[in-house]
Formats: structure tokens, C-alpha cells, sequence
């Protein structure tokens, strides 16, 4: 096996056991280096009306570059970032071309990079389960890459993308994706307010009193952190718990 | 709804299979111009299509409008005859690994970025099954899109080698532990609910014991 794909191997490894997010930045910041480059950013790629800070997962940018961008909403107008859409597989930002004259604010964005030493770059897109977009990027001075370096550093970026946001979700507290648990009895109460029952109706099927009912809707709510039984039911529709 | 045939049920799937490999021409050859699989008769039916092979349809409205299909990886198939070179590692081959090959949603069902609806419920389907004979991991031959999916279904990714150009289009060799957390995550986050899989006949094993009441 070659040498390359045995560091991108240990690399992976290690980033799976990754177990803190400052860890995982020092890590981050070797891999790049490895390639030549001094910089990198994971992040959501923002939708129109969002900013770049609202969607980064960890940021190895020079900090009044990073600033600067995000001040200018840059996002919206570097052309590196619009390319990320268009495609899966990995691109140089040197890969990029748009009009100098033309697109003026492109032309900013890629010359003000310049001098941060920020001249080219790798981005890597990722497309998620639920069709959210992000991005590795990595920039550099006078980085060179083969292809083989490209495929091996989008590899190892995709599990460092997953580990970072999944790190993130813990210091968050929790994943999202889970739904919190409640009683077998709290679940039929709100599969019957789904089918439309009220509370007094509920008691009757269950041989329970009203209040007891709304007992149970009030600890459900606490529990989903929500405001009202519609909610609730949502939710749980949400959650695939109810069908 | 999805439904799994092998050798065992094929004979009540005959109609839905002949849509299942037309399918899979106008998925792979027709739309993804893989020339080298194209066939006079339109229906992309391969040597990995033997009675050991497990096929998954999802059908609606009578329709086969999704499909996939699993290898054992103790026989010959496409990561040992036909990509081994994408392969840096050994590449598994047991009882308990099938490669998981074929993935394709006809146009109309498909999602965009994200996976529609039939192909969320192909997946869940393949991985659930995978669960139940007992499988320990799926290998596959796919888009680099797909390690960043399976891991954040709860599935643990092992890349076999580095990606590379097949064609046109960027190919990685890859496993993904099956466990039921992960397989009940994927359900979760893919919101398939209710339906489990449809005809799910006896394995090969099962079959053997059967024959010898």
C-alpha cells in the first residue's frame, strides 16, 4: 500500500476517535499543512440571506481575514463559494474562473484573500443526509497538489466534517436528532389527540379522568419542549414516532 | 412498499424484475452513459445476477420505481472482478459481508441533494435486511457523497482506498458497519416510517433446512 493512502487511513482513524473539538482543530490544521496549507475553514455553505458566521462549524482562518469576510458577506460574492453548488468532486480555487472586469466584487474577494497569503486553495464540497451543503477549504501560499493528494485530502476532510459537527452537536447539548422519551401512556394519549380526541375523550378510552389526561400533555410538553398539544403532535409526526 | 427477492420468490416477481432490469439500463447506461453494460435488448442484466444474488424493488402503484441489489462478497462480484483496483486494502470476503450494488430511483422519484422519499426507503430497506440475516458490514463502490450520508446515518465508514475517476464520475470503495442503531437512526433521520419490507424470503440457510424437513 501506498504511503498516501496509509496516512489518509491513520489519519481517518484518528479522526473518528477525535474526542474535543480543539483536538480536532489542531488535527485539522496538520492535515492542511501536510499539503502546504496554513489555513482552513469547515463550514455550512450559508443560503442567501444567512451569513458565513451563523454556519461555521470551526474556522482555521486568519482571524481579521475571517472578520473582514464575514463583515463584507463575502460568501455571497466570492466565486469560489458559488462554484461549491455546482459540483460533488473536489476543485482548486485556481479552478474557478470568472471576468476580472467584469464581476468586479468576485475579483475583490479572490485579491483580498492575496493578502492573508491566501492565493490558492482546495475546497472540498459535502453533501449531508438531509441535502444541506458544506465545505472544507483549505488555502495556502504556493500549495501543489496531485491528484491523488486532492482525493486524499477530500476523503479525510469528510470524516473530519462529520466528527467536527458531530462534537459541535454535543457542546451544543444533544443531538436533535433524537426524541426524547416519554411513557407508553404519555405516547397513546398523543397518538388519540392526533386522531382528533380531546382530553375528556381520552380519559374515557384510557379509564382515566380529564385532568389526569392533562397531566400527561403537560409533562409530554416539557418534555418536547414545546407550548401546546398541536406541537407536540407535530413533533412527534416529525420524529417518524408518529405515523 | 419494498420487497426482497432471490431465487426463492423469484418466480412471483417475474413481471417486476423485467422493470427491474430495465430500470437499472435506463438508470445506468441511458442516463449515466456506462456504455460498457449497455445491451441490445434494454434490459441491463449483469454476470453478478446469478441465484445468489438479493433483489430490492420498491414498488408503487405496481410500478418498480427503485432498486438495488446485494452480493454475496464469498462469490465473485464487481469490487474482486471488475474494480479491485479501487481497493488499497484487503478486500472482505465472507458470509458475512454482501457488496451492495445498483443503487438507482427511476427520475421522477428522486429527491434532488437530498434522498427522496423511494430512495430513503430503499436504503432503510437494504440496511434492514442486511440486519436481519445477520450481515456485519455492506462493501460498496460509490460516490464520495455517500461516506458523509452513512456516517451521519449512525453508520461506521471504512474506506477500502482512495477515491478515484471511473468515467466521469468520482468513485470510492468503502464499508459500512450494520448495526441496529445505526439502522434504526437511518430510519429515524430518514423518516421512513410504518412499512417495514414486503416478501422478505427465507435465507439461504433457512432454505436448506427447509428442504430438509
Amino acid at each position: 500500500m501506498q504511503k498516501l493512502e496509509m496516512w489518509a487511513f491513520d489519519t481517518i482513524e484518528c479522526l473518528k476517535h477525535e474526542k474535543n473539538i480543539d483536538s480536532l482543530f489542531t488535527h485539522l490544521s496538520k492535515i492542511g499543512g501536510r499539503f502546504g496549507f496554513h489555513a482552513f475553514l469547515l463550514t455550512g455553505v450559508p443560503l442567501p440571506n444567512e451569513t458565513l458566521a451563523e454556519n461555521t462549524i470551526l474556522s482555521g482562518w486568519p482571524a481579521e481575514w475571517y472578520e473582514r469576510y464575514n463583515a463584507n458577506d463575502y460568501v455571497h460574492t466570492d466565486p469560489v463559494a458559488n462554484r461549491i453548488r455546482e459540483t460533488t468532486r473536489p476543485f482548486m480555487w485556481s479552478d474557478v474562473t470568472y471576468d476580472k472586469s467584469r464581476e468586479k466584487h468576485a475579483h475583490t474577494v479572490m485579491r483580498e484573500a492575496t493578502e492573508f497569503q491566501l492565493n490558492e486553495g482546495l475546497c472540498v464540497p459535502i453533501y449531508t443526509a438531509k441535502g444541506g451543503l458544506a465545505v472544507a477549504t483549505f488555502g495556502g501560499d504556493k500549495p501543489e497538489l496531485s491528484e491523488r493528494d486532492k482525493s486524499a485530502l477530500q476523503l479525510v476532510s469528510m470524516f473530519a466534517h462529520s466528527k467536527a459537527v458531530e462534537l459541535a452537536n454535543i457542546e451544543n447539548g444533544g443531538s436533535d436528532e433524537e426524541f426524547p422519551k416519554i411513557t407508553p401512556r404519555e405516547m397513546e394519549c398523543l397518538e388519540w389527540a392526533s386522531l382528533g380526541k380531546t382530553a375528556w375523550e381520552i380519559g374515557v378510552i384510557l379509564g382515566i379522568s380529564k385532568n389526569t389526561v392533562n397531566e400527561y400533555f403537560c409533562a409530554i410538553n416539557r418534555k418536547l419542549n414545546t407550548t401546546s398539544k398541536i406541537h407536540s403532535i407535530a413533533q412527534a409526526f416529525r420524529f417518524g414516532v408518529l405515523h | 412498499m419494498i420487497h426482497v427477492v432471490n431465487s426463492w420468490n423469484a418466480e412471483l416477481y417475474q413481471v417486476e424484475m423485467e422493470q427491474a432490469y430495465r430500470l437499472r439500463h435506463r438508470v445506468f447506461v441511458e442516463e449515466r452513459r456506462w456504455e460498457d453494460i449497455r445491451k441490445s435488448d434494454g434490459r441491463e442484466i449483469d454476470q453478478f445476477d446469478t441465484d445468489s444474488a438479493i433483489h430490492f424493488l420498491a414498488i408503487e402503484n405496481e410500478k418498480v420505481v427503485g432498486y438495488s441489489r446485494l452480493l454475496p462478497t464469498s462469490e465473485p462480484h464487481l469490487l474482486t472482478e471488475v474494480y479491485p483496483h479501487l481497493s488499497t486494502k484487503p478486500i472482505p470476503q465472507n458470509k458475512n459481508v454482501f457488496e451492495w450494488t445498483r443503487y438507482c430511483i427511476a427520475p421522477e422519484k428522486r429527491g434532488g441533494s437530498a434522498v427522496g422519499n423511494v430512495g430513503c426507503r430503499l436504503l432503510c430497506g437494504v440496511t434492514e435486511y442486511a440486519e436481519r440475516i445477520g450481515l456485519s458490514h455492506l462493501t460498496m463502490e460509490t460516490d464520495p457523497i455517500w461516506i458523509t450520508r452513512f456516517t451521519q446515518l449512525g453508520f461506521d465508514v471504512d474506506p477500502l482506498g482512495l477515491p478515484q475517476m471511473i468515467g466521469d464520475e468520482p468513485v470510492v470503495a468503502m464499508t459500512i458497519k450494520i448495526t441496529d442503531h445505526a439502522v434504526e437512526r437511518s430510519r429515524r433521520m430518514l423518516r421512513v416510517r410504518g412499512e417495514r419490507l414486503a416478501s422478505v424470503p427465507p435465507t439461504e440457510q433457512t432454505q436448506e433446512n427447509l428442504k430438509l424437513g
